[in-house]
């Protein structure tokens, strides 16, 4: 048994072991393929899981924000589609090269770079939102070539940029959103759940650098876009008023500004504008340049103030001719010297209305002892005076007005002429708005809504007391009156003016040289009722709100007849334009008398025609001859038919195709003008 | 039953590459509207910079050398006025 195997017994010994071979590894073979199949056919939450993560990965799908409009629907806000650089550090290749590319590119330090694709992640972004300026760069340096492919390990994300297209229009109103489009401040945080609309987590299968490619489009159609908000702001007013005040400030010199208008009959913000300005669109702006003053910023309303006084002096009985003894210049309360604004003023006996027209400090002190604290505190509660104004704008304040326990003769004598007290711009302007809407304190509106609200506003005086203030406030802009410069020719015009000293942050002491000067009011027997605030912070030089913000209330409410065609008293009747569905309820509505050749001044167009004479009727009415008008504005037109009783019935927008009577036909006076217009 | 198999293999693969394709196709019209959605933007977005005040008053001024009017000299469109959103009218 010991010696060498036989051939015949060498071959079975062969195919023995060449049969364990075989049934091992069948053996083997069947082991992979029972676990091949267990783990197939079998569930097995883990390994799903790192399955899915191998190729499968979420994506957020973000809606369209919605877009701020003006009231008109004019764009304030909107969005735009923008690129974002993002990367997955683990498939970068040529990374020095490619660091030092990216940052010359995007003008990002080196280190910055070096730091994100260094990460250990999929994804990390590099930039976002980059400029027209930066992509061209990008496929300067090859980075992104002309298909826009990039280099392994980048990819860009389309992601939605939010633009101002009117840049600082309304930039302290409208806010700001961060860099997801999230509103941060202003109407973009205040409204954000509105606008953001409804984000949708789906699924995608990632390509093999790691980028989401296929998209389940069936889930992703589940977004929906966030809804427009349409403002009470008038785009065409704010700008006229942003200018305004822009002008004022640098004329003035002062450090900061204001200005609001509020339709006093519902609370409407139709402009709000506030200096410095800034522009939206651009990254940086410190927070003290984006503050919307008019309503997060608080100040002692001074002299303004005097008008709520008197409000609340007459509604406990008192008449605008009740008098009270202004001391002759000088007045003590508690062992402190009360003195006027202006030392050369120096009254005796004074009525409620002059202690308005000549601004009397000492006056209003004396009212406000008389009345007593209890009344003058009420009424200051009631006009909401340190408590929110409900207007929902993000970090409004409440001001404040100090409790009752803290009234000593000197404190009610100090906010009888309006120190003492903290308010806001906005709420002086809607306590001025009850004046002017007869005594009922509106809610600030901005966001503009169609539903007729059911709630009735708070009346807080009565129309009586309303009308007397406004009387009283007619008064100062008289010749001798403290707001002379406010007064608008063809306008009667009621306010105030105010000049409050500024309380030394440091001391806590009035400043002699630091003032805030504002001037509230509004433009009386018109409509729209509508009630503007103006303030300068810190005019250098003269100070007073006489020779400051008086001479920008002017120029708000110049700007603000034009733009809603508010006719002034002294004018005749104004053109008007004929409606109605038939054209003879179009003439009815035409019975429009002339409009007088001197209100309209030197306007005369050149080679405007002329009318010419033709006669006169027996009963002694003028015959014209019609000149052709066609080719002409309606406004052009106009220029040439005024001064005279035509009627005149307008249709259709742009240049006059048609007119009737025809060219050189008679014309009498009280005849139908007819135009009709097209498009040029 | 092999014959079977086979036309269900490769009407399987056909399935899958048909939804493939499609899958590609509609992403590629989804990018087209999403470009032309953004053309869209870009035009509104310039059409709203045409129109603002700030640049018609530059034009007004410079180019045709208006000026603010005065009080007297403007008309006044009653049948002009929308509410207090209404503007002086065109006419």
């Amino acid at each position: 048994m010991g010696g060498r195997l036989r051939p015949t017994e060498l071959g079975i010994e062969f195919r023995r072991r060449m049969t364990v071979l075989m049934v091992g590894c069948l053996l083997v073979a069947g082991a992979i393929a029972s676990r091949a199949a267990y783990i197939q056919f079998w569930n097995n939450p883990r390994l799903e899981q790192m399955s899915r993560k191998q190729f499968q990965s979420k994506v957020l799908i973000r809606p369209r924000r919605g877009v701020i409009a003006d009231r008109s629907g004019e764009p304030l806000a909107v969005n735009l589609e923008a690129n974002s650089l993002a990367a997955n550090p683990l498939k970068i290749e040529n990374r020095r090269t490619l660091i030092r590319l990216l940052s010359k590119a995007m003008d990002l330090p080196v280190a910055m770079v070096t730091k994100r694709l260094n990460e250990k992640k999929e994804f990390v972004w590099i930039k976002r939102h980059l400029s027209e300026a930066e992509m061209g760069k990008l496929k300067r340096f090859k980075i992104v070539d002309a298909d826009g492919d990039l280099l392994s390990g980048l990819w860009m994300v389309r992601e939605s940029e939010r633009i101002y297209p009117h840049g600082e229009l309304a930039a302290h109103t409208l806010g700001a959103v961060n860099i997801d489009s999230e509103g941060v401040e202003g109407v973009e945080l205040w409204q954000n759940e509105k606008m953001r609309g409804k984000f949708v987590s789906v699924e995608a299968i990632k390509d093999a650098l790691g980028r989401p490619s296929l998209i389940d489009a069936v889930a992703a159609k589940h977004v929906e876009d966030g809804e427009p908000v349409q403002l009470t702001l008038d785009a065409s007013l704010q700008y006229a008023v942003e200018q305004s005040l822009r002008d004022s400030v640098l004329k003035t010199g002062s450090k900061a500004g204001g200005v609001v208008v509020m339709n006093a009959a519902n609370g409407e913000i139709l402009a709000m504008a506030n200096q410095p300005a800034f522009n939206p669109n651009m990254s940086g702006i410190p927070l003290d340049r984006r503050r919307n003053r008019i309503l997060t910023d608080g100040y002692e309303p001074g002299s303004t103030l005097k008008a709520v006084l008197i409000a609340s002096a007459m509604s406990n009985g008192w008449k605008l001719t009740d008098q009270v003894n202004a001391e002759h210049g000088s007045f003590m309360v508690q062992g402190k010297k009360i003195s006027e604004a202006e030392v050369k003023e120096k009254f005796d006996w004074i009525n409620l209305r002059k202690i308005i027209k000549h601004s009397s400090n000492i006056g209003a002190a004396k009212v406000a002892l008389k009345l007593g604290a209890d009344k003058y505190l009420k009424t200051l509660k009631d006009y909401g005076f340190g408590s929110k104004t409900g207007s929902g704008f993000p970090g409004e304040i409440s001001g404040r007005v100090p409790a009752r326990k803290e009234w000593q003769p000197l404190t009610l004598a100090n906010i009888g002429f309006g120190q003492g007290v903290l308010v806001t711009p906005m709420q002086m302007t809607r306590a001025y708005a009850s004046f002017l809407n007869g005594g009922f304190l509106v809610t600030p509106k901005l966001i503009k809504d169609d539903a007729i609200s059911t709630e009735t506003p708070k009346r807080v005086i009565s129309e009586k007391v309303a009308a007397d203030v406004v009387n009283a406030l007619l008064a100062v802009t008289e010749d001798d009156g403290t707001g002379l410069k406010a007064r608008l020719d063809g306008y009667d015009v009621a306010g105030k003016t105010g000049t409050a000293q500024v309380v030394e942050s440091t001391t806590g002491t009035y400043s002699r040289s630091r003032h805030i000067a504002s001037f509230i009011g509004f433009a009386v027997g018109v409509e729209p009722k509508l009630v503007i605030f103006t303030s300068l912070d810190e005019p250098k030089g003269v100070y007073f709100a006489a020779e400051t913000a008086a001479p920008l209330f002017h120029d708000v409410l110049n700007a603000v007849v034009n733009r809603f065609s508010i006719p002034p008293r002294s004018e005749t009747a104004p053109v008007k334009l004929a409606k109605g569905k038939s054209p003879h309820d179009r003439i009815q509505f035409s019975q429009a008398k002339a409009i007088a050749l001197s209100a309209v001044n030197q306007l005369t167009l050149p080679d405007e025609p002329a009318l010419q004479w033709q006669g006169a009727t027996p009963k002694g009415q003028m015959i014209w001859k019609m000149p052709s008008l066609k080719g002409m504005t309606a406004r052009e037109a106009i220029h040439v038919l005024h001064g005279h009783s035509f009627r005149l019935e307008v249709r259709g927008d742009g240049v006059i195709q048609n007119q009737f009577p025809e060219e050189g036909k008679a014309l009498a006076e009280g005849d139908v003008v007819r135009l009709a217009l097209v498009d040029p | 039953m092999f014959p079977v198999l086979i036309v269900m293999a490769i009407s399987t693969v056909w399935l899958r590459l048909s939804i493939v394709r499609t899958t590609y196709e509609l992403d590629q019209t989804e990018g087209m509207i999403r470009n032309l959605s953004q053309e869209r933007d870009q035009a509104e977005l310039r059409l709203t910079g045409l129109r603002s005040p700030r640049r018609l008053q530059g034009i007004a001024k410079i180019k045709f050398g208006l000026s603010q009017p005065k009080a007297d000299q403007v008309i006044h469109l009653r049948g002009a006025e929308k509410g207090i959103g209404g503007a002086i009218a065109s006419h």
